[in-house]
């Protein structure tokens, strides 16, 4: 790339408009001005238009950054604009900040302040390491490389977890294996044996003496209630006949009948309801209705005790009825209930004397009282055989679930197992990444310092050659993070830290190397450089090196912009064929900047 | 010292350099695969690999799916 044109307007010192143009037969510019003259304004017209930062007013703080638009000038009047063989690049002054045009732009720079200058070479490692960073900025990779520790930790855990999860699946087994008398030898061998095997006979056989024992459970229990029912049965006919006795015998003795009772009670209801009648529906003579109803009442009064004794025999008579009736359910009840049961004992081996009851009960048209009577007579022997079953099927049931026990716990064994050599693997091969990526890291890096230290030194020895001083090497602590150290020879001094033994002007050039070294190096042939103002303490012996540097370098750069308030150096390089010398003459409000040279 | 240009870079970073030999070195390994390369380059490179990213791309090289039915395998 090549600049073409500087034009600035509005912009700090530039009250007026204030074009910079560029040789383009010349790679070098010398900026040359008294203090005041505007080379600020120029430098940081520069950093403005090809980064986000604002010059020279990022450097002082409580500054007010509305004061990047001139004095007396409007914001919407700024204007910067740099003019090269690849286009235009401008930018502007909106909402209290600098808006480039277009956008994204293919400018680059590096530029260096004189505070920067005195950083450089005294910073601390890690304020060094702050300042360095951005040329080689890793940062993406060591927040990789921290996810990828972060997934070995948990990778670590996730393996401990599923080899736990097997050990205790294996001590499971383990324990039965050696409950069992620890048969085979091998417990793996065992729970591969027990598990393979297969138990559907056993579970059909649980199932049918299950039923069995259900079955007759419910036979007892339907037997149970009908030998209740018939008890009360029993109880309530006796006290039926013992009240109709007493009724009839109270009817002997006091000549009354129950039926006359129960006439004389219908013929005062109808007497009650036919008030207004006065001749007898029986013999129809006169009668007082109120009167009749009296001698009836009187009557009934003086039956009390048969009425009493009727009502008590009507009342055991419905009893002993209910009885009954609900007898005949039991009966029902149970007679269904026993075909079942037999039904399902058919399927079972009895001892011969039970098979002979079993015989009677299924005897065709036995009636179902007889049926009764039998199961009655074997009902003790059938609670014992019952007994007998639920002890033969509790141990089919804990036959069935131990192999459920093994057959699981030994799938689990096995599948945790092949997990836990997944895991392993994956822990393995991450491990191996993390350090891969540490180690070439750290490589990577101490190659570039190595490099980027071999190119400082170089040009620090074209600055200050057979002065003893040199052997330059930016290095990183080992076990430091982000800190970078800097050493140098002095005289028979071998790694020294420079700020202890050199001089300020020697520190300055050091930091001028390290500068060109990092800007060469990560610049590239589309960067402009731009040193603004930095050779404060050189003299002129090291200044002239530094420019024959630069002058020398100036092939790896689109360009290189220097500005000094030293104006001799004008007068050295003018007429030079590949620096430029441009000279700013006095400034003022009025006028704004003026080249003079 | 200064801030870079406000514009991407046309040439590789030293992250990005770095980035791809990480790359190229996992591989060689063999604990990583090549699928998915410049995605994965561009994710370490910035950052932008998280666990599940890395967990993945090393598990396909343990248990290796088809590559047909791989788009990007971060």
């Amino acid at each position: 790339m090549k600049l073409q044109k500087l034009e600035i307007d509005a912009f700090r010192g530039a009250t007026k408009p204030f074009v910079l143009s560029f040789d383009p037969g010349k790679s070098v510019t010398l900026l040359l001005g008294e203090n005041g003259t505007g080379k600020s304004t120029i430098a940081d017209a520069l950093i403005c238009l090809c980064t986000d930062d604002m010059g020279s007013l990022d450097d002082r703080s409580g500054v007010d950054k509305t004061f990047l638009v001139a004095a007396g000038r409007a914001s919407e009047d700024l204007r910067l604009a740099l003019h090269t063989d690849q286009g235009i690049f401008g930018a502007r002054y909106e909402k209290k900040k600098i808006v480039h045009q277009p956008e994204q732009s293919t400018l680059k720079l590096r530029h260096l302040r004189r505070s920067s200058v005195v950083s450089l070479s005294t910073a601390a490692p890690s304020a060094r390491y702050e300042q360095l960073a951005g040329y080689f900025d890793l940062s993406g990779i060591v927040k990789s490389e921290d996810t990828l520790r972060a997934l070995c930790k948990n990778l670590k855990l996730e393996y401990d977890r599923i080899v736990g999860a097997v050990q205790a699946v294996q001590k499971v087994l383990e324990t039965i294996w050696a409950n069992e008398g620890s048969p085979l030898d091998d417990w793996e061998l065992w729970a591969e044996t027990e598990s393979h095997k297969d138990l559907n006979e056993q579970r059909l056989q649980l199932r049918r003496v299950r039923s069995l024992i259900e079955q007759g459970e419910k036979n007892l229990a339907a037997h149970e209630r009908l030998v209740q029912t018939l008890k009360m049965g029993e109880q309530a006919a006796q006290t039926r006949k013992l009240a109709e006795l007493q009724l009839a015998e109270l009817q002997v003795a006091s000549g009354q009948d129950e039926a006359l009772l129960s006439l004389l009670q219908q013929a005062h209801d109808f007497v009650a309801r036919h008030a207004d009648h006065t001749s007898c529906p029986v013999c129809e003579q006169f009668i007082l209705p109120s009167e009749l109803k009296q001698q009836l009442h009187k009557r009934m009064e003086s039956m009390a005790g048969l009425r009493a004794a009727a009502s008590e025999a009507e009342t055991a008579r419905r009893e002993h009825e209910r009885l009954q009736s609900v007898w005949q359910h039991a009966l029902s009840d149970f007679s269904s209930v026993l075909t079942d049961f037999l039904t399902a004992a058919q399927q079972t081996e009895w001892p011969e004397t039970f098979q002979m009851a079993l015989a009677e009960l299924n005897e065709p048209e036995q009636p179902v009282r007889k049926r009764a009577e039998l199961f009655a007579a074997s009902r003790l022997q059938l609670e014992m055989l019952l007994e007998g079953r639920r002890i033969t099927a509790d141990a089919i049931q804990k036959t069935v679930d131990q192999h459920a026990l093994i057959s699981e716990n030994w799938l689990s064994v096995l599948e945790n197992r092949q997990t836990a050599m997944d895991s392993a693997v994956l822990l393995r091969n991450a491990d191996k990444a993390l350090k891969i990526v540490e180690n070439n890291r750290k490589v990577f890096i101490d190659a570039e310092l190595a490099a980027i230290s071999a190119d400082v030194d170089a040009f620090y020895q074209v600055l200050h050659p057979e002065e003893n001083l040199g052997g330059v090497r930016l290095f990183l602590k080992e076990k430091g993070k982000n800190s970078l150290e800097l050493t140098a020879r002095f005289h028979n001094h071998e790694d020294v830290a420079p700020q202890s033994l050199y001089s300020e002007s020697h520190l300055d050039t050091l930091a001028l190397s390290i500068f060109l070294a990092l800007a060469k190096r990560y610049g590239g042939s589309e960067t402009v450089l731009l040193l603004d103002d930095v050779l404060g303490a050189t003299d002129d012996a090291h200044l002239d090196r530094f420019i024959g540097l630069l002058r020398r370098e100036s092939v790896h750069f689109a360009h290189i912009l220097l500005t000094s308030h030293q104006r001799t150096l004008g007068e050295r390089y003018k007429g030079e064929s590949d620096v430029q010398v441009v000279v700013l003459g006095d400034w003022s409000v009025e006028a704004g900047m003026a080249r003079v040279g | 010292m200064e801030k870079t240009t406000n514009s991407p870079s046309s040439s590789p970073s030293p992250g990005d350099n770095l980035a791809e030999q990480l790359f190229e070195k996992l591989l060689a390994e063999g604990l990583i695969t090549p699928y998915g390369k410049y995605v994965f380059i561009q994710q370490l490179a910035h950052g932008e690999l998280k666990e599940s990213h890395w967990r993945n791309a090393l598990s396909q090289a343990v248990h290796p799916q088809n590559p047909s039915n791989l788009t990007n395998n971060v």
